[in-house]
């Protein structure tokens, strides 16, 4: 691998932007495609397929075997709500494999000593989520219950078509969000998309519980693998 | 891609630019219940420290050997690990399976 | 504060890995025999191991409270009136309100007071069998959802398993009172021994993860060698939610949420356990008893 060709993939991964490695396994000859400049490659057909799956694999070209390597920007979880749930959540999700930010403007419960190695950002989520460009590979939690907070975190998530955005509450709560969030101008296919009350109804109570319900949810919603019960049918 | 495969890269850029040689080993392909999924990768300088896995246990020995090879020579090689299942458990890959690995050296810096 | 009888009464129930109730009267109003603070350890089977809440006035609702309490896990308040005052509020005896239940105060008194419930129940235990990645995970993760994790793999594996306190060598478990549920997650080693031990157990809930194939082709050789088909027929395989799982963690994460599931029915005997994705998880019908 030629050090530019790392650097290059590096750049892209740290934009969150898709990028895939070419690897002519016999010559040893490399070259970096990067999402924009996948229509006009000579692999066109093969790569825009491979950057719609996310599925890497060795492909056979004019007796030649590449291996295309994608690079998807990994998976995140940004919770809004320093509180109790996500102390729990965000540890089990970076177990899960997911990057996590945790996001709340109250200094109090976004406080170092309460979320350690968590990327944790003590702001709005209005002036906080821009720089952490939301985007489909990107998982939104709403959790404070406080629609001053929760709210614009809501709306940013659905803005950049999030693969999954829950809202902690019960469907009371949940109902008046809807209300405001219709008033607001959003439509009802979008408000559709959010997962409220939160998590996959499990009989969850404790924090961890209702953690783990979540985090249930956010991978099944990820739609990686045939569940069982459709493979059976 | 995970959180862990991305810090992977980043690790190599580090090292590269701080001029250790390196070479990456990567799974190209997979069959049966392999314990890594294609695409998964393992660093290592010519010291042998290494980071990352290929096969989450011990084919990582042959592999390593490999890539110090490949940091002194610089050829590329594909390398193929097929594991029968009654020495699964010796070799790590523990319910069968068969991986084939590409492993280069980070070359330009 | 409790006395200090209470408190060795307790701690002797928790040592003994017995449930109980502890009531704690947070109200009184009017004439009543107890004052607020007084407390009471009271038993499953309903009678009263140590302790005053007052005389009969409130005895019965009281330990009926309790004896529900210690069933399902949950505190509760209740709110024990005469009757002319419950008509007042417009609710009934009987009557569950706002999170209180309410009670009819019998006695000539004419005391109100409430009282609050809280179970002490001993924690679960989890039996994770063998060293799979799914089982380090697992068994590193349960302790904050409240099991006691106990390891049951060959000592040359324990190694892995640095934060789990109980390791048991092999797959024999001892008695417990517990409730206990098993996962087996030995990935082919030992596949066989372990699930023959774990349906051999005395367990809520036994879980293989593995494959359907792999789990049919095990449970057909056991059904050989004896072991009952009601026992075969409780096994949960593959563990886990169906929630698409793929990675180690990912599948320890369904199993987590799925013992979650099976404390959440055993908790509230009789209801229907709701379907947590809209027609995706059809095996979770295999959670109810």
């Amino acid at each position: 691998m030629l050090a530019k060709n790392l650097f290059a993939l590096n750049a892209e991964i740290a934009l969150r932007r898709p990028a895939i490695l070419v690897t002519d396994l016999a010559a040893g000859a490399q070259r970096l495609v990067r999402r924009d400049e996948a229509g006009r490659d000579q692999l066109a057909g093969v790569l825009e397929q491979s950057f719609q799956s996310g599925a890497s694999g060795v492909v056979t070209v004019d007796g030649a075997q590449l291996f295309i390597h994608v690079h998807l920007p990994c998976v995140r979880l940004v919770i809004v709500g320093a509180v109790h749930i996500a102390q729990v959540l965000a540890p089990m999700a970076r177990l899960a494999g997911l990057e996590v930010a945790v996001v709340d403007p109250r200094t109090a419960f976004a406080s170092p000593e309460r979320f350690p190695e968590v990327d944790l950002i003590a702001q709005w989520p209005q002036d906080a989520l821009p720089a952490l460009r939301l985007d489909r590979r990107t998982a939104v939690v709403l959790l404070t219950h406080d629609p001053r907070i929760d709210d614009p975190g809501l709306v940013a998530a659905l803005d950049a078509d999030c693969f999954y955005i829950g809202a902690l509450g019960s469907k009371k709560t949940h109902a008046k969000r809807i209300e405001r969030l219709r008033a607001a101008g959003i439509g009802p296919a979008a408000l559709a998309r959010i997962h409220a009350p939160v998590g996959i109804d499990i009989g969850a109570l404790t924090p961890p519980e209702i953690a783990v319900s979540i985090l249930a949810e956010l991978i099944a919603a990820q739609g990686r693998k045939a569940l069982r019960a459709e493979e059976a049918a | 891609m995970t959180t862990a495969d991305d810090a992977i890269l980043l690790e190599a850029e580090n090292w590269v630019r701080s001029g250790r040689r390196a070479a990456l080993a990567t799974v190209v392909e997979t069959w049966g219940s392999a314990p890594r999924p294609v695409g998964s990768r393992i660093l290592v300088d010519d010291q042998g420290h290494f980071l990352g896995s290929v096969s989450g246990g011990c084919v990582e020995a042959d592999v390593i050997s490999a890539a110090l090879d490949a940091v002194e020579t610089g050829k590329p090689r594909l390398l193929e690990f097929g594991v029968a299942d009654e020495t699964a458990w010796r070799v790590g890959l523990s319910c069968g399976g068969k991986i084939k690995v590409y492993v280069e050296r980070i070359d330009g810096c | 504060m409790p006395t200090s009888d209470l408190t060795a009464t307790m701690r002797r129930l928790q040592d003994s890995d017995i449930s109980f109730a502890v009531a704690t009267v947070v109200r009184t109003l009017s004439v009543t025999a107890a004052k607020a603070g007084a407390k009471a350890v009271i038993l499953a089977d309903g009678t009263i191991g140590a302790g005053w809440i007052g005389g009969g006035c409130a005895r019965g609702a009281t330990l009926k409270a309790a004896r529900e309490a210690i069933a399902d896990g949950r505190p509760r308040l209740i709110c024990v009136e005469p009757k002319d005052l419950l008509s007042d509020k417009g609710v009934s005896a009987g009557e569950v309100r706002d999170g209180v239940r309410y009670a009819a105060n019998m006695c000539p008194s004419q005391g109100a007071m409430e009282i609050f419930i809280e179970p002490v129940l001993p924690r679960p235990e989890l039996v994770v069998m063998g060293a799979s990645p799914v089982a380090v995970t697992l068994a590193e993760t349960a302790g904050r959802f409240g099991y006691d994790v106990t390891l049951a793999a060959p000592a040359r594996d324990h190694e892995a398993f640095a934060g789990v306190e109980h390791k048991i060598d092999g797959f024999t478990l001892p008695p417990t009172s517990r409730r206990r549920f098993i996962v087996v997650s030995t990935q082919g080693t030992g596949d066989e021994a372990a699930l023959a031990a774990a349906l051999k157990a005395e367990a809520v809930f036994v879980a293989f993860v593995g494959s359907r194939r792999k789990s049919q082709h095990l449970t057909a050789k056991l059904r050989d060698v004896g072991v009952p088909e009601d026992r075969l027929a409780a096994l949960k395989a593959p563990a886990g939610l169906d929630i698409g799982a793929e990675t180690p963690p990912e599948i320890a994460l369904s199993i987590l949420a799925e013992l979650v599931c099976v404390r959440a029915h055993y908790a509230d005997d009789g209801r229907l356990l709701p379907q947590p994705i809209a027609n995706r998880s059809p095996d979770l019908a295999v959670l109810r008893k």
